[in-house]
């Protein structure tokens, strides 16, 4: 049947992507912040300094990865063995990746109708802008860069199959209960 | 209860247990302050800059510091005073200690409108892809 032989690819190529400890994008705010991230790790450096807590975020990180790898494993066992596990965790994570860039202009513009942090720029999705923050004295001029990694072209791939395979699983029910009514 | 319930469980234990072993060193109040207040302490760092720039009328050098000359490797100095004709921004490499000097030799206009109080300075520091302009008097 199609629809195992798409989910097994999914959980199968999803416990590579799980296990990978590539980074899925970064975002280089000026070269002071360069935040390097994937739903299983995260890089913070400010000022070429890396923050210390990114050790307590990267243990729940992992602590996820490790929660992911086993259902993905059990995903991947049940589908072999016919029965139907649908697990939607790697696919939704990777598609929210997607929103990242809308979510660094949503706390900028948070921050900056609480009057912390006088700037402001053009929201843009993947490519280069300027962060232009202005002070009684100063104006600093931030070029911001929003870059998936290759790796994250590689996990939304894999992601996309969880809905074709849902999809795939769907027709073969209806086409199943229209032979069992006929 | 099921299996699927089950390996659900066994999977959020384990989950647990990694945030546990890996975030044991780091689940501490002080830990915690100490690593929220980090940015805080290198912005302040960064703002002194705007303060540690002074002027040496006698010699009528500019002198100021970086903090860390590493991370700005480039200073601009624009020196402008109305009036007076502004010099040309001096590029300036930072010494290892972080000094910085600018020696104005065609200062007698500029000089005249420092003691009269309107002396303009701005700094421009050039970091990665960030650019700060810093004004001063």
């Amino acid at each position: 049947m199609v629809w195992r032989t798409l989910l097994s690819v999914y959980y199968l190529a999803g416990i590579f992507v799980t296990l990978i400890p590539l980074y899925w994008w970064q975002v280089d705010v000026g070269g002071i912040l360069v935040v390097e991230d994937s739903p299983f790790q995260i890089s913070l450096q400010f000022l070429g300094a890396q923050l210390e807590i990114t050790n307590l975020v990267n243990a729940a990180l992992t602590a996820f990865r490790v929660y992911l790898l086993i259902i993905l494993a059990y995903g991947l066992y049940s589908t072999i063995r016919g029965r139907r596990f649908l697990n939607s965790t790697l696919f939704a994570v990777t598609v929210l990746y997607m929103i990242e860039p809308a979510l660094f202009f949503v706390i900028v513009e948070v921050l900056k109708a609480l009057g912390q942090l006088p700037a402001g720029y053009e929201p843009i999705f993947i490519g280069t802008t300027s962060l232009v923050v202005t002070q009684p004295d100063a104006v600093a001029v931030l070029t911001v860069t929003f870059e998936p990694t290759e790796f994250y072209w590689v996990a939304l791939a894999v992601a996309v199959l969880y809905p074709i395979a849902r999809l795939s699983l769907r027709l073969n029910e209806r086409r199943e209960k229209g032979t069992t009514k006929t | 209860m099921n299996q699927e319930s089950l390996v659900k469980l066994v999977a959020l234990t384990a989950g647990v247990l990694v945030f546990i072993a890996l975030g044991y060193p780091y689940l501490n109040a002080s830990f915690v302050r100490h690593s929220i207040d980090q940015p805080m302490r290198e912005i302040s760092e960064l703002q002194n800059l705007q303060y540690t720039a002074s002027v040496i009328p006698s010699n009528m050098s500019i002198v100021m510091h970086v903090y860390n000359p590493t991370d700005f490797p480039i200073v601009v100095l624009n020196v402008t005073a109305p009036g007076a004709k502004s010099l040309e921004p001096v590029t300036i490499m930072p010494e290892s200690n972080g000094t910085v000097v600018a020696k104005i030799y065609d200062y007698q206009e500029l000089y005249n409108a420092y003691v009269n109080n309107h002396f303009y300075m701005s700094v421009t520091l050039r970091f990665l892809n960030t650019t700060l302009v810093v004004r001063g008097g």
